[in-house]
């Protein structure tokens, strides 16, 4: 028996002196014997750190959520500086409650947003629409061939005759549908963003864009005129607003947990221990992130409320093992020595275990979630130092109240001392699952939710499933306006573009375009595809068009003299200055993973038929190719990701109990919960994306916690002789409690994040709760269950 | 359990004892021989889902039977008088088709761009190409050395050949835009740059036409349809050409107007409708040496009138391209829009047998029922004469 991890009293010491301070692993004396240097330099490192973390920036760049290694979203992000006005759009509509866009007063608020617009910093200007840009006009027929002008004539001065004008010019201009509402009631500024300021080089501040944008919005709505905006760089700031109320949901949980432990110990000193080191990891993680150039998103900022209530949960464990001894008698700087030897090294463990499930995440190329893995995985390393060992050496200084102690004591003696008979009701409960019948109900009921739960997540879908912002709830004033545009104005919010490379001067070929006009054909056959536009399309229109506007002539010209006539008129969202790119625009009915795979492998069909070395087509940008592309990786990535977090909980485990069958008995109950989770989240509709995608990993990393703590005592008190039963209900008594305790308080404290403005955190929280309290009943049911059928020792036998 | 819902489900596929640690590439190409499009003209038309909401450029009656024809080589067909539609079983080419002509119900002829002609034996079903681009190039060229070898030494007759070999080397790039057949055999169809042709024989051999048409400046030819025993051709700068033999030879009316008539009608007691850009309908009365005496039609709105249709009862409806429907009853005289309108971008105009009428579009075809073919009463408009 390895010494260190002697249990369960060790003896009793009352006195200091009585103590050989000698005794101990190598990192035990270090620590304990220098705790005033290691509480001065932890003070330190907190005052240091905690000055940086006032330096953290909360941001969410548009590269940093896509998957930027995917080869799709390699070529997007190749092309984009050529793909006009895309990707990352503003669309502000300016709507009339009373009459029609065609009055000057309208006109005149329109004038003035487009250029307050203008001046927002990050706005790509030479691409920007309204009504009033020159680059928005009309073309018409006459029997001289085509006229045309801008949409406002440069003469325009407000008068009834020159509103006419432009209604008339709005008629012919081919704008109905997507500059102007088909009802005329609204019309739109649209505002094309780069990730970089032009004049900076600075990375686009969303949130101030957004404000400013509100700003603006507060400025010009009038019972006369709303205003309704959608566009990534909106749903970025709502999110970030949205982040505001997430400081509610910390308090909430702090205010629980805290309520929740203080009831539990009925001791106030040790309650703010353990609050206080976990505040401390929080604050150091706060404080390297700027350190190391992190920022927090609307992803990681749950990080820190995560380290927070893993800590809270190590905390507890060390804290009810001190209260345990000083309860017998034990001095509490003994006592804190005692569970630093007990525990560490589960904590350790357990702690690591987070640490690589988080780590895990790092596989995802997507940016986001890898500094979710890399902020997690610092915190939760923070922990090691933080609540592992300054929260002992702190109740080494302050030990627990005495009453506490006394309670604590009390309850271990009434529990321990006559196990046969005076067991609390729930730990004697909770013991009749190592026993026949009760381990077999409780392993074939596992196995039968198991198989019901993997039935069910076969149908688990990849992606968002609800229209809009799916980041946001579906009745946001965001998805409300994004409603209003799709209901106005032909252009879909679910936009694919294929990227089609020509050789230079060669992207209006006629080849070329024959070829571009039939991937639209294709894709017009697919069910989820409502209309498509290309330069193809628009040659035909503009054949049709030179020829007196007559419809006969609808079909792409073989003459290329015709081509180059016609490219010249052409917009640029059609073709770059090199005119060595065209772009296909598929607009989409909605951007569930379905639709988004009918695309997908439509245009890799016909790029494999026929794409050349003269005409490549290439996937994908536009909103909807970027999450067909996220899709794309988050699918493979669910599956390497699981695999890799298992094998990583599996590895430690072992490490930690050294025998294959606790490893089964801990990892079983945990597949079960994952395979549950899946099934709710089929049950929720919620789909694995971006969001969810950390959730299961999470849950197993810090589900593990749960079976090492328990796991680890009953090992130890199996080897030494004690029956399955009695061994388990010490791990019970001992850690098994604060499971239940940590188990709950943090499952209730995730579930707070169901009300969150943000739908992902909605649905994160909601997950994770249930992962937190499934993985705890896991622990407490099913892994004494299936160690009464793999660890039931051969015969009882002292050591 | 279908593979893909397998890598759909991380959890499943771990649980399912697959522990091989898989990286999952993203779809491959397929290593496949990247082929070339065949050119359009080679190209049989696709099955298209979406052919019925897909542009249709021109309808027809095949007896009962409507035929419809439309982009990518697109023919659609109704016997449930444009209730419902179906899509040809077989089309050679997958340009965009421009006309359609059933002169009975069995036997058909379709043009197209690229020069294409097409012929049905079965009310539409199946169609095979009679005649292409290229194939026209050769025989107006042919047409041409042929007047200039016969000893036509005249600077037309040799501005003539030259304008014959550059259309061969510019190749099949001009459309056909419209056709007409007097019956199974003997048929005309013109188009772009003054093309036109005629068959006696079904389509099987074609002679050219454009050294018979006074059209020396190559202007459109947007329609061709039967005046009594005359041909009447419509086309681009107010041209409006008659045959009175049979397509032997044509003779230019002169109109008044100078912008593209799309079409001609003949009217019931003799005279003609033209009818063309921004709202431009002129009525010609059969007239003395100079041809026919014009008068213009008063139309309220200077949209471009797109086609016509004589109906059944012998009024006449008017198109024009914003999908507005007007009606005349006395002879073109005077035009009043109907309530009902069709979709913008509107091309082509049929009744059916049922007295529906069809009209084809930018938006694909729509059924417009005999009960909303009243004109509405408020917006009768009296005649504007004006004659010049």
């Amino acid at each position: 028996m390895n010494h260190a991890h002697a249990l369960p009293a060790g003896a009793v010491i009352a006195d200091l002196a009585d103590f050989d301070r000698r005794s101990g692993s190598l990192g035990e004396r270090l620590l304990f014997n220098n705790r005033l240097a290691i509480v001065v330099l932890c003070l330190l490192i907190t005052v240091v750190l905690g000055h940086q973390a006032l330096g953290l920036r909360l941001n969410a760049a548009f590269e940093k959520m896509i998957p930027t290694g995917h080869p799709y979203i390699a070529n997007f992000l190749e092309h984009r500086s050529q793909l006009a006005g895309m990707g990352n759009t503003l669309r502000i509509a300016v709507a009339a409650t009373d009459g029609d866009i065609f009055s000057a007063e309208y006109l005149d608020t329109v004038r003035r947003l487009s250029d307050e617009v203008f001046l927002l910093p990050g706005v790509d200007r030479p691409y920007m629409k309204s009504l009033w840009a020159p680059a928005v006009r009309w073309t018409g027929v006459t029997e001289d061939g085509l006229d045309g002008g801008p949409v406002i004539p440069d003469d325009y001065d407000g008068s009834p005759a020159s509103l006419e004008q432009v209604r008339v010019n709005v008629e012919r201009s081919g704008e109905i549908g997507q500059l102007v509402a088909a009802d005329y009631r609204s019309s739109i500024v649209l505002v094309p963003l780069q990730e970089r300021i032009a004049e900076t080089g600075e990375r686009i501040d969303y949130h101030a864009l957004s404000q400013r944008v509100e700003e603006l919005r507060a400025k010009y709505e009038s019972d006369r005129i709303r205003i309704h905006v959608t566009g990534f760089a909106k749903v970025v700031g709502d999110l970030i607003d949205g982040l505001r109320q997430v400081l509610v949901f910390f308090a909430a949980a702090l205010a629980i947990c805290t309520g929740v432990l203080y009831w539990y110990t009925r001791c106030l000193r040790s309650t703010l221990l353990v609050m206080l080191c976990s505040m401390i990891a929080v604050v150091w993680l706060l404080g390297m992130l700027p350190l190391l150039g992190y920022e927090l998103d609307p992803y990681s900022v749950l990080v820190p409320f995560l380290v927070f209530a893993i800590g809270m949960s190590h905390g507890a464990q060390k804290m009810n093992g001190i209260m345990q001894d000083i309860g017998r008698g034990t001095h509490r700087l003994v006592a804190a020595r005692y569970t630093f030897r007990r525990l560490f090294l589960a904590g350790l463990t357990a702690l690591l275990a987070d640490a690589v499930g988080f780590a895990v995440l790092m596989v995802i190329d997507i940016q986001v979630i890898q500094d979710l893995a890399v902020t997690a995985s610092i915190g939760v390393a923070v922990l090691i130092f933080t609540n592992l060992v300054l929260l002992p050496i702190l109740l080494s200084y302050t030990g627990v109240s005495p009453e506490a102690a006394q309670r604590s004591l009390k309850a271990e003696l009434m529990e321990a001392g006559d196990t046969a008979h005076r067991k609390h009701p729930l730990w004697a409960f909770l013991d009749l699952f190592t026993r026949t019948p009760w381990a077999t109900v409780a392993v074939a009921v596992g196995l039968a939710l198991g198989a019901i739960g993997l039935a069910v997540s076969f149908q688990l879908k990849i992606g968002d499933t609800d229209p809009g912002a799916p980041e946001l709830r579906p009745d946001s004033r965001y998805n409300r306006d994004n409603a209003f545009m799709v209901s106005n104005y032909a252009a879909s919010s679910d936009v694919y573009i294929v990227m089609v490379k020509t050789p230079q001067y060669a992207c209006a070929h006629y080849d070329t375009l024959m070829a571009v006009d039939a991937l639209e054909r294709e894709l017009r056959q697919l069910p989820g595809v409502e209309g498509t536009s290309s330069l193809a399309g628009l040659a035909k229109i503009a054949n049709a068009g030179m020829n007196e506007g007559s419809l006969k002539w609808y079909e792409i010209p073989r003459s290329q003299d015709m081509l180059n006539a016609i490219i010249t008129r052409a917009p640029r969202e059609m073709f770059n200055q090199n005119c060595d790119l065209l772009t296909v625009y598929a607009y989409l009915k909605d951007h569930k993973a379905d639709t988004l795979a009918s695309v997908v492998a439509t245009v890799e069909a016909f790029a494999a038929q026929y794409g050349s070395e003269d005409v490549r087509f290439l996937n994908a940008a536009g909103n909807a190719g970027i999450e067909a592309a996220t899709n794309i990786v988050v699918r493979k990535a669910n599956v390497q990701m699981l695999l890799l977090v298992y094998a990583a909980v599996i590895v430690l485990a072992f490490i930690a109990f050294r025998s294959w069958r606790a490893v089964v008995c801990a990892v079983v109950p945990l597949m079960v919960t994952s395979v549950l989770c899946e099934a709710l989240m089929v049950w929720l509709d919620i789909g694995v994306k971006v969001a969810t995608l950390p959730v299961i990993a999470l849950g197993v990393g810090i589900g593990v916690d749960y079976a090492l703590y328990v796991m680890t005592v009953l090992l130890a008190r199996l080897r030494e002789g004690m029956s399955l039963s009695e061994a388990y209900y010490r791990a019970l008594i001992f850690t098994g409690k604060v499971v239940v305790l940590t188990g709950i308080t943090l499952g209730a404290a995730v579930a707070t994040w169901a009300w969150s403005p943000i739908k992902f955190q909605a649905d994160m929280g909601i997950l994770l709760a249930f992962m937190f309290v499934w993985n705890m009943l896991g622990a407490l049911i099913l892994l004494p269950a299936l160690s009464h059928f793999l660890l039931r020792p051969k015969r009882a036998v002292a050591v | 359990m279908p593979f893909d819902k397998l890598r759909a489900n991380g959890m499943a596929y771990f649980i399912a004892g697959l522990m091989m640690y898989c990286l999952l590439a993203p779809p491959t190409m397929a290593a496949g021989a990247a082929g070339r499009l065949p050119d359009l003209l080679d190209l049989p038309a696709p099955a298209d889902a979406r052919a019925q909401t897909g542009t249709q450029l021109a309808v027809a009656r095949a007896g009962e039977r409507l035929v419809a024809v439309g982009v990518r080589g697109t023919v659609l067909l109704s016997d449930d008088h444009g209730r419902s539609w179906r899509q040809a079983r077989a089309v050679p080419v997958s340009v965009a088709l421009t006309d359609v002509h059933f002169p009975t119900a069995q036997e058909g002829w379709a043009v197209g761009h690229s020069g294409v002609a097409l012929h049905s034996t079965d009310g539409g079903e199946t169609w095979t190409r009679v005649l292409d681009g290229r194939e026209i190039a050769r025989i107006v060229l042919e047409d041409a050395r042929a007047r200039v070898d016969g000893g036509d030494d005249s600077t037309a007759a040799a501005r003539a050949l030259r304008d014959a070999e550059r259309l061969v080397e510019e190749g099949p790039d001009k459309p056909l835009l419209a056709v007409h057949f007097a019956d199974g055999g003997r048929g005309w169809v013109v188009g772009a740059y003054g093309l036109a042709l005629v068959t006696q024989d079904g389509g099987r051999s074609w002679q050219s036409l454009v050294g018979r048409i006074p059209n020396p400046r190559g202007n459109h030819l947007y329609r061709i349809q039967a005046d009594g025993d005359a041909l009447l051709i419509a086309g681009e700068q107010g041209v409006l050409f008659r045959s009175a033999d049979g397509g032997e030879s044509f003779e230019k009316i002169s109109t008044p107007y100078g912008g593209t008539f799309f079409g001609a009608l003949a009217l019931d007691g003799g005279g003609l409708l033209a009818y063309g850009l921004r709202g431009n309908a002129w009525r010609g009365e059969e007239g003395g040496e100079s041809g026919a005496a014009w008068t213009q039609v008063a139309i309220d709105l200077p949209v471009t009138l797109t086609g016509a249709q004589r109906l059944e009862d012998g009024s006449i409806v008017l198109a024009d391209e914003s999908g507005r429907l007007l009606r005349s009853t006395d002879g073109a005289r005077s035009f009043a829009p109907l309530p009902a309108a069709a979709a913008t971008g509107l091309s082509g105009l049929a009744q059916a047998a049922d007295g529906a009428l069809i009209v084809a579009g930018a938006r694909g075809l729509a059924r417009i029922e005999p009960a909303h073919l009243a004109p509405s009463a408020r917006s009768a408009h009296s005649t504007q004469e004006e004659t010049r």
